[in-house]
């Protein structure tokens, strides 16, 4: 199986990048291309890049922001962000992004999904859920602004079924606050699902990376984490290295 | 050098062409239709998406009858990544009734059908490509061991044998061709322009191999 990936996630509003917490109190810290042109240096095996502001502004994520940061990216870039229908998932890859993240348009639509997996391979087609919390009864869409009654558990399934090549697992309430991951959540949906499932929302220490493998996640993402602590993805990796998970050399 | 890309629509091709250009010191041109192929040292067949689309593509732009002849009328080097080394073999689970270039004896099947166990697909992330025997790939100068990024649905589980230059990956207790040479025709699974230095590394060695070989 392919080695476990550490992954961090940069959001921006729009214009720089910013750290959320709970998906409100948005915080500007700076370059949005600055901060993913050092992840870059630093050989990450991933990156997720977010506009968390996009669809409840109804605009797609800058695809000049995407063309900038990807220019001299050379892993993958993950990229999310009011996308609504092909062209934009068109506009996102020809910009440099290698993936996309769908949320409200997923969950509202999953016939969309179908058709972007078929157009653009379900490889390319990431969906994001965002628990509104640890219940699993509702899922926040546009911008944690909405909530829907859905389980997140049986939206992964049809998300699946749909043709979702990944699974973003997030948990808005767990989301910037360095408290912990939702490993509950976790197990259920890796269960549930087939397709690799990312784990996001709460990572707080290096040891929430290898409790998510251990959960069935293939990937954890991390925004505040890298952000604002010590710990680097470098860092995680080698202690999944001591606790025997396979890494990226 | 003359090094050509080929652009079947909607494509991550920015990095490729970046990597290209790093590598080669040389400016790669992205081409759309079959009649601009120009005797290059080196065309590049990427890809995303299905089979049998790009295969409608590479006929509707004058590919198709150029490429499925490269061994006969070409000195220059072909190199398919990703589904675009799916096209150089002969069908595809993913599209039965469409034709790949043929270049290369062989199918293309889902993952689900080649793995054994409970592995995941679509199979996306770093995993090993790894030489069978020494010789295989020798000139690419790449250890065994290297973590490669893959992002694919379907694969070549089998391929004829004779073929001296082949890389395979484990996906559970089975393993599927990650890589492949048949004199000037050859083809990675993973994304090289996407697996950081060990993507370049092997790049460099395309291009050089390209070079020596005009």
């Amino acid at each position: 199986m392919p080695k476990f990936r550490v992954v961090p996630s940069i959001l921006t509003n729009g214009t720089s990048q910013v750290k959320g917490s709970a998906f409100n109190n948005w915080r500007t810290v700076g370059s949005v291309v600055q901060a993913i042109k050092v992840h870059g240096e630093r050989d990450v095996d991933e990156i997720f890049l977010l506009d968390v502001n996009a669809t409840n502004e109804e605009r797609l994520v800058s695809s000049r922001l995407v063309a900038r940061v990807s220019s001299a990216l050379r892993v993958p870039l993950a990229v999310g962000g009011g996308i609504r229908g092909f062209d934009d998932v068109a506009e996102l890859l020809s910009a440099g992004a290698d993936k996309v993240v769908i949320g409200t348009a997923a969950v509202e639509t999953p016939e969309l999904v179908e058709r972007l997996a078929a157009a653009f391979g379900s490889q390319a087609i990431v969906c994001a859920i965002d628990a509104v919390n640890d219940e699993g009864e509702a899922i926040a869409i546009r911008s944690g602004s909405v909530h829907v009654k859905q389980s997140p558990t049986s939206v992964s399934k049809v998300l699946e079924q749909a043709g979702a090549g990944e699974i973003l697992l997030q948990n808005i309430s767990r989301d910037g606050v360095l408290g912990g991951m939702d490993l509950n959540l976790l197990g259920e949906v890796s269960k549930i699902v087939s397709i690799p499932v990312i784990l996001g929302s709460g990572a707080s220490r290096v040891e929430d990376f290898y409790s998510a493998h251990r959960s069935g996640a293939s990937a954890v993402s991390a925004g505040a984490l890298f952000q604002f602590t010590e710990v680097t993805p470098l860092l995680v990796k080698s202690f999944l290295k001591s606790k025997g998970v396979p890494t990226r050399t | 050098m003359v090094i050509q890309i080929i652009d079947l629509g909607v494509n991550n091709l920015r990095s490729l062409v970046e990597s290209i250009r790093e590598v080669s010191g040389e400016s790669p041109e992205v081409i759309h239709d079959g009649h601009e192929i120009t005797k290059p040292n080196l065309l590049i067949l990427p890809g995303t998406g299905a089979f049998g689309e790009a295969v409608r593509i590479l006929e509707s732009r004058g590919f198709k009858n150029v490429l499925s002849a490269w061994h006969q009328n070409e000195k220059g080097w072909l190199l398919g990544v990703c589904l675009g080394m799916q096209l150089l073999f002969e069908t595809s689970e993913e599209d039965p009734g469409f034709r790949g270039l043929g270049l290369i004896s062989g199918h293309v099947r889902h993952l689900t059908g080649i793995r054994s166990g409970s592995e995941r697909v679509p199979h996306v992330g770093w995993s090993e490509a790894n030489r069978d025997d020494e010789e295989s790939f020798s000139w690419a100068h790449i250890d065994n061991g290297r973590d490669f990024y893959f992002s694919h649905s379907y694969a070549v589980e089998n391929i004829p044998m004779g073929i001296r230059d082949v890389m395979t990956t484990t996906f559970g207790a089975a393993q599927f061709v990650s890589g492949v040479r048949k004199d000037n025709v050859l083809g990675f699974q993973f994304h090289p322009e996407k697996s950081s230095i060990a993507g370049l590394q092997l790049l460099a060695a395309v291009v050089e191999g390209a070079r020596r070989n005009a």
